[in-house]
């Protein structure tokens, strides 16, 4: 049977957020999806937890090697089944209608479009800290499509993701999405829910390795975009650069957790009271395991195909 | 010494490097000191580069590749991996070796315990292969560096992908409290200096330092912050006078003049370099 929804997550060593993520999947609504597990060479062991996963929906791959995540959500995309495509972090958490939401959504539409939502933000012991929203308005074509997602919350049809791959240029290894969404804003429809599909994890202070990378390709991107002078580049170019600034400023004296806060908004008790709920259904949800004597025989772990698999 | 186990090990990786590597090369089989073998990774070149290094029949030379992009610091380990002297000695696609860069590292070398690195001084060569005068700056010039292979397989370059650019930085940075260095006061090598260097590589390699600066602050906060101040105020007015006028911004390439008879001899020499054959399978036009 083709599955509705192919659920793309490349991981690399996402530790023990990884079983959370997991469990969201097996708690959907919609449960004629498919989930493609691509290793970028974890050695946490979540690989053999992937393996042992005992689904036949559940498509786990391994070359062991580190290719970055843009690479490799371009290889998943090659392999999808499914006429839609959801993306998901592997540290993430799905909301259990997420995929039943947006598949009605896409089916729904007559053209082409990338569905995104809103959605809430934990932290790294799973508290709720707020909502986050993507950015309310933007002008194809420019710059600040950057922002028009929450980059996890995003699904759209196989054959978009298929015409419109990841750039697989290394500058961009923090900033992939940024750059698919500012290359692709004028030819395709981006459409935001506002229900939150998604508890998207955040780190309370900033992690300023991550940080740079992402803040190089967004340079970069800004670079190309202006090889012409324009006013607007010094703008904007001013702002990105005052950005890393106060981001490392503010990290070497301890306090980046401000600006992180100021991210997300804050939500009323009756949502905070749902979402916790939520949140704590999806925990209690099983995932397929062996019993645990039989986890060392592990294992299907498929090779990527020839055609994928680079020299 | 035998074939099997040379004195030097050269460690050139390559990525395109277009008209500039048959210099290189040449720079290799121009040497006085000929006890070498030369380990060639390319790191997904399209240009035609790889072919050129496959057409070198010598067997001192050996070509690696993968086909794919991996950066300069991955490729300089992988060759450390795959060398077989007692010696390492980096080089850069598009720079040139003085004749007797080897001899000179050589004669330093032997005398040194193997936790030692050799570096030196370079001619700052432009895009037209002209002699600007010398290399200056602070720092370690990274392919005038040699050392002993343990030294390099104790400390490797960074493979993180954060260190496209600028893994030289990050290794220098990182092993400074316990390096022992030996500068040679000479030049060892043409180092290219594009005055137009391309903003692109400029904007990865400030990220890349001060990924670097952030990791090994040890909480000297001003310092860091200092540090990254100047940084992004380079960065920030290197691609402003850009927007506002495309002719007149120049990143400061480094050099500093020197006489008129050493750069004279400087130039006869890096023509000789040029001159000098390197043996391939099909002779080239």
């Amino acid at each position: 049977m083709v599955p509705d929804v192919t659920i793309v997550m490349s991981f690399k060593d996402p530790g023990r957020y990884f079983d959370l993520a997991l469990r969201s999947i097996f708690a959907q609504t919609l449960g004629n999806w498919e989930l493609i597990l691509i290793d970028d060479g974890s050695d946490d062991g979540s690989l053999r937890f992937a393996q042992s996963l005992r689904d036949p929906r559940v498509r786990v791959f391994s070359d062991g090697r580190c290719r970055r995540q843009q690479v490799r959500r371009n290889e998943a995309i090659a392999l999808a089944r499914a006429p839609h495509i959801a993306l998901m972090d592997a540290d993430d958490v799905m909301h259990p209608r997420r995929l039943e939401t947006q598949f009605v959504e896409l089916e729904r539409q007559r053209r082409a479009v990338v569905l995104g939502s809103t959605a809430f933000s934990i932290d790294e012991d799973n508290n709720l800290l707020g909502l986050r929203r993507p950015r309310a308005r933007w002008r194809p074509g420019n710059y600040e499509c950057r922002s028009a997602f929450l980059n996890p919350t995003v699904a759209a049809p196989t054959s978009w993701f298929r015409a419109n791959p990841y750039s697989e240029d290394p500058v961009f290894y923090r900033s992939e999405d940024a750059e698919l969404w500012c290359r692709t804003s004028r030819d395709t429809d981006f459409v935001n829910l506002e229900d939150p599909l998604m508890f998207y994890r955040e780190q309370r202070r900033i992690n300023l390795a991550n940080y740079l990378g992402s803040s190089m390709g967004l340079c970069v991107l800004l670079q190309r975009k202006y090889a012409k002078p324009h006013y607007h580049f010094v703008k904007l170019w001013s702002v990105e650069i005052a950005k890393v600034w106060i981001a490392i400023t503010a990290e070497a004296f301890g306090v980046s957790d401000i600006l992180v806060k100021r991210r997300s908004q804050p939500i009323g008790p009756a949502a905070r009271a749902e979402a916790l709920r939520i949140l704590s259904q999806i925990h209690h949800v099983e995932l397929p395991l062996p019993s645990s004597e039989a986890i060392s025989t592990s294992g299907p772990s498929q090779h990527l195909p020839p055609e994928i698999v680079r020299p | 010494m035998s074939a099997s186990s040379p004195t030097f090990s050269i460690v050139l990786p390559f990525r395109n490097p277009g008209a500039y590597f048959s210099l290189a090369l040449r720079s290799v089989f121009a040497q006085t000191f000929e006890d070498w073998e030369l380990l060639l990774l390319d790191d997904g070149s399209t240009d035609g580069s790889l072919e050129t290094a496959r057409s070198i029949q010598d067997s001192r030379v050996r070509v690696y590749s993968d086909g794919i992009r991996r950066g300069s610091g991955a490729r300089r380990n992988q060759g450390v991996r795959e060398s077989r002297g007692r010696y390492v000695a980096l080089l850069d696609a598009d720079d040139a070796m003085t004749p007797t860069r080897l001899q000179l590292q050589y004669d330093v070398l032997r005398g040194c315990s193997a936790d030692t690195v050799v570096a030196g001084d370079a001619y700052a060569i432009d895009a037209e292969s002209t002699v600007r005068g010398m290399r200056a700056g602070p720092g370690i010039i990274n392919p005038t560096v040699a050392a002993s292979r343990e030294w390099f397989v104790k400390n490797p370059y960074s493979e993180d992908i954060a260190f496209l650019r600028a893994q030289d930085f990050e290794l220098w940075t990182r092993t400074a409290s316990f390096l022992r260095i030996i500068h040679i006061d000479a030049p060892l090598i043409y180092y290219r200096c594009t005055s137009e260097a391309d903003l692109e590589s400029y904007t990865m390699s400030s990220f890349a330092m001060m990924r670097v600066y952030t990791m090994y602050s040890y909480g000297r906060r001003r310092r860091l912050l200092s540090r990254v101040t100047a940084q992004l105020v380079k960065l920030w007015l290197v691609n402003l006078s850009r927007a506002f006028s495309p002719a007149a911004w120049r990143i400061d390439p480094h050099t500093k003049p020197v006489r008129a008879g050493k750069l004279r001899s400087a130039a006869l020499l890096l023509t000789q370099i040029a001159d000098t054959p390197f043996p391939v399978a099909v002779p080239s036009d």
